[in-house]
């Protein structure tokens, strides 16, 4: 260890010091390539929230689909129910508020929306992430499909 | 300052020995001449009889601003040295992805956010305390010998030891379970740099206080 330096005016603190500053500005440099910077955590806040909004929307459209035997024919239907104490901001995103589009066939149902940011894994996930992967998604307009529960009707949605 | 040598002024100085006198007989055995002047400073009064008898001096309070300097420098490096590790973690967690936990990874962003910004605050306040301490132990070479000077510099010594000694065992015992990657390998290489980087630039510290006060003995 050099350290047989201890005279003021010594270079050595002073190196270590700017070896450090380095240190630093290096590791916030990489945490904001991670990140993205602020306007990139603003976006992935609201993709966060359309996914949370999209969640709640499957579980009101599953309790229904177990009440009626059948799926909803569209998201009004679900503020209707009263039984669902659904909020109606939640059919729609937060940011463009328009509503989310809900696709329902026989036995299986999608839900879509434009989301800002890609959150899908850089690899193929694991068979334990499986449930966490069936919510990410890549930029701009996805597609999430979800089983109808068992004991619905297995016939196509009442004609409008 | 120390205690020893503060009696042993004062004792001298009652029974009348010549500050010079004094002085010398310090300086000859190790002292630094710059600090037993500055403790001689303290004692100004002369009695009647011309004889010098110890009045100190008011003393400012170093004790509690000794305290407020080290204590929050202490607290700001470790603020600092603790968001820098978990910063470089992520920056790890990041290149070398494990696939196991490539879903995990992705919500760390909170934590990122976090350590940024405790390092934009505490290690510009930590370069400011630090030189601070500097400057003044320079203008006053006295202060190096202060208690709490000495607790922290080596708390921080003991802190930073530890923390390497852990490390090396945690690799040791990675090794020796055969579960050795380069996740880990990495890991373990930023907490030993960090701690490595503190302990010897407060080592140094050290190294210049004894010298300081034994400069005249060489």
């Amino acid at each position: 260890m050099t350290v047989d330096c201890p005279k003021p005016g010594c270079p050595l603190p002073r190196l270590l010091w700017w070896i450090a500053c380095i240190v630093c500005i290096v590791a916030i440099a990489g945490g904001i390539g991670i990140t993205g910077g602020p306007q990139s955590q603003r976006l992935k806040n609201q993709d966060l929230e359309r996914v949370n909004r999209l969640q709640s929307l499957s579980q009101a459209i599953e309790q229904f689909a177990v009440q009626h035997r059948r799926l909803p024919e569209n998201l009004d239907e679900l503020t209707r129910e009263e039984t669902l104490y659904l909020a109606p901001s939640i059919l729609t995103d937060p940011v463009s508020r328009k509503q989310f589009t809900y696709m329902p066939q026989a036995n299986r149902y999608r839900l879509c929306a434009v989301f800002a940011t890609n959150t899908q894994p850089r690899q193929e996930a694991d068979h334990q992430a499986r449930e966490e992967y069936k919510w990410t998604h890549p930029r701009g307009k996805h597609c999430i499909a979800f089983d109808a529960p068992y004991n619905i009707n297995r016939r196509e949605p009442s004609p409008r | 300052m120390s205690k020893e040598l503060q009696t042993f002024i004062e004792r001298s100085l009652e029974r009348g020995v010549e500050k010079d006198v004094i002085r010398d007989t310090l300086v000859a055995s190790g002292w630094s001449g710059k600090v037993v002047d500055k403790i001689l400073m303290q004692y100004a009064g002369i009695s009647a009889q011309g004889l010098v008898i110890p009045a100190p001096r008011m003393q400012s309070h170093q004790i509690a601003q000794d305290l407020f300097l080290y204590l929050l420098s202490l607290v700001t490096l470790g603020i600092t040295a603790f968001a820098t590790g978990s910063l470089l973690f992520a920056q790890i967690n990041h290149l070398l992805v494990d696939p196991t936990l490539a879903m995990r990874d992705r919500q760390n962003d909170w934590s990122i956010n976090l350590a940024i910004a405790e390092i934009l605050i505490a290690f510009p306040l930590y370069t400011w305390l630090a030189v601070h301490i500097g400057r003044d132990v320079e203008r006053s070479p006295q202060k190096r010998e202060s208690l709490i000077r000495k607790l922290m510099i080596y708390l921080i010594l003991v802190i930073s030891a530890i923390t390497a000694i852990g490390d090396l065992i945690a690799v040791l015992t990675q090794l020796l379970s055969g579960e050795m990657t380069l996740r880990f390998l990495a890991k373990a290489l930023v907490v030993l740099g960090i701690s490595l980087i503190i302990f010897i630039f407060y080592l140094y510290e050290v190294k210049k206080d004894d010298a300081l006060v034994r400069e005249r003995l060489v």
